[in-house]
């Protein structure tokens, strides 16, 4: 079952009197909150996301919650607690939900040490994966979201999880995080676009969250065979170009944009050689989003048999 | 991932240098290139083809300075020195890859 199966009256009673429990990708997470926005945003952004089944645990237990008294009527405030933890300062009681998708994710790259990490945007075509790993800035989630909008399958816009020697990488679909510019840019892109709210002045500027598609979500126990690495990074007014890089340069940038690569030690070291023994590996500067998207199709296309 | 910077040394060109050889349990070649991890340290380092070939024969079994400079000019791997060579070593030393066998 579905969590768009629920009515929002349904969503918003089970986050305020118990929680929402959903499977996310490889995670069971279960989320709880006292906030009709947060619940109206929830049930748009993760609909197809299948409900866990009653006897199955959730290895993340979160709840976005009010401060009582004062601060809940004045300068109003919204808290984020992994079970009894809370990691971070509060937020303004009108981002919950992006204070959400970043406490999830920090719960993911300070918890889920049976994976390697990397922080990357994963796409797929044709059974190949695009891991796309990037510092925020780099324009990752943009192109992200582009490339799902031109029929690519999103397996993450965050993170690439890497949970054995395979070469390969899972799925974990989650709402595309877009910010200032590129909200405008995705929305023009695409009719099939769906973006939950702005939110607007937030630590990252304004930030709106593009619905994974159905089928991506549906497809998200099928891991993929990294065929390409590209590392993008925008630049206002640069040439548009894409770089072969060697194995070895294309691992040394991939393990730095790694959480945790030297945690993982010998194991990350294997994890990590097995996608790069399959893949290529390229430098991909862009200004122009369409350009940047035809160069991915000029090494991603499938190519005829001589 | 770790560079190769040059550092002093008190050993004389006859020391016997040996790896560990679990460095050859996570070790992949690239075209022209080697990625090796140290177990021991946890650094991942990238070698060119003389240094990985040096490191790999110091895996089967120890060899002074002269030792490998013979052996590699044997092997048709370019004609290093023992000047070159040594230098190789002492940045092997600093990284902890090899020490001096007994």
């Amino acid at each position: 079952m579905k969590l768009g199966a629920l009515s929002l009256d349904q969503v918003r009673s089970q986050l305020r009197h118990a929680s929402v429990r959903l499977r996310v990708g490889p995670f069971a997470i279960a989320v709880s909150a006292d906030d009709p926005d947060f619940a109206a945003t929830l049930h748009f952004l993760y609909q197809d996301f299948p409900l866990l089944k009653d006897e199955e645990p959730a290895e993340f237990r979160i709840r976005v919650d009010y401060p009582h008294g004062l601060r809940r009527w004045w300068r109003r405030q919204v808290r984020f607690f992994l079970d009894d933890t809370e990691p971070f300062e509060p937020f303004p009681s009108n981002l919950a939900m992006p204070f959400f998708e970043w406490g999830l994710n920090w719960c993911i790259y300070e918890h889920a040490h049976e994976f390697l990490i990397v922080h990357a945007a994963v796409v797929e075509r044709n059974g190949r994966a695009l891991v796309l790993p990037a510092e925020p800035g780099s324009g990752k989630s943009t192109l992200c979201a582009a490339l799902v909008l031109e029929g690519w399958r999103l397996l993450s816009d965050e993170f690439a999880l890497i949970a054995a020697p395979d070469g390969r990488v899972l799925s974990i679909p989650r709402p595309i995080g877009l910010k200032e510019r590129s909200i405008g840019i995705i929305r023009a892109l695409s009719d099939t676009a769906e973006l939950g709210p702005t939110f607007v002045d937030t630590r990252k500027g304004d930030v709106a969250h593009l619905r994974p598609p159905g089928g991506s979500v549906r497809s998200a126990s099928e891991s993929a065979m990294v065929g390409w690495i590209v590392f993008p990074s925008y630049l206002a007014g640069a040439e548009n170009r894409l770089e072969p890089l060697s194995k070895a340069a294309g691992f040394a940038k991939a393990s730095d944009d790694c959480f945790n690569y030297e945690l993982l030690g010998a194991t990350g070291f294997e994890f990590l050689a097995s996608v790069i023994d399959n893949c290529e590996c390229f430098d991909l500067t862009f200004s122009n989003l369409r350009a940047a998207i035809d160069l991915i199709d000029s090494i991603t296309a499938p190519r005829s048999a001589e | 991932m770790a560079s190769l910077s040059s550092a002093p040394t008190t050993k004389d060109a006859e020391t016997y240098w040996s790896a560990d050889a679990d460095l050859r349990r996570h070790w992949r070649v690239w075209d022209d290139e080697v990625m090796v991890f140290h177990p021991k340290s946890g650094e991942t380092h990238c070698l060119n083809p003389l240094a990985a070939h040096v490191l790999q024969l110091l895996t089967v079994r120890a060899m002074t300075t002269s030792e490998l400079v013979d052996r590699l000019r044997a092997e048709s791997m370019g004609q290093p020195t023992g000047q070159e060579i040594d230098s190789l070593l002492r940045q092997f030393d600093e990284l902890g890859l090899i020490s001096p066998s007994t």
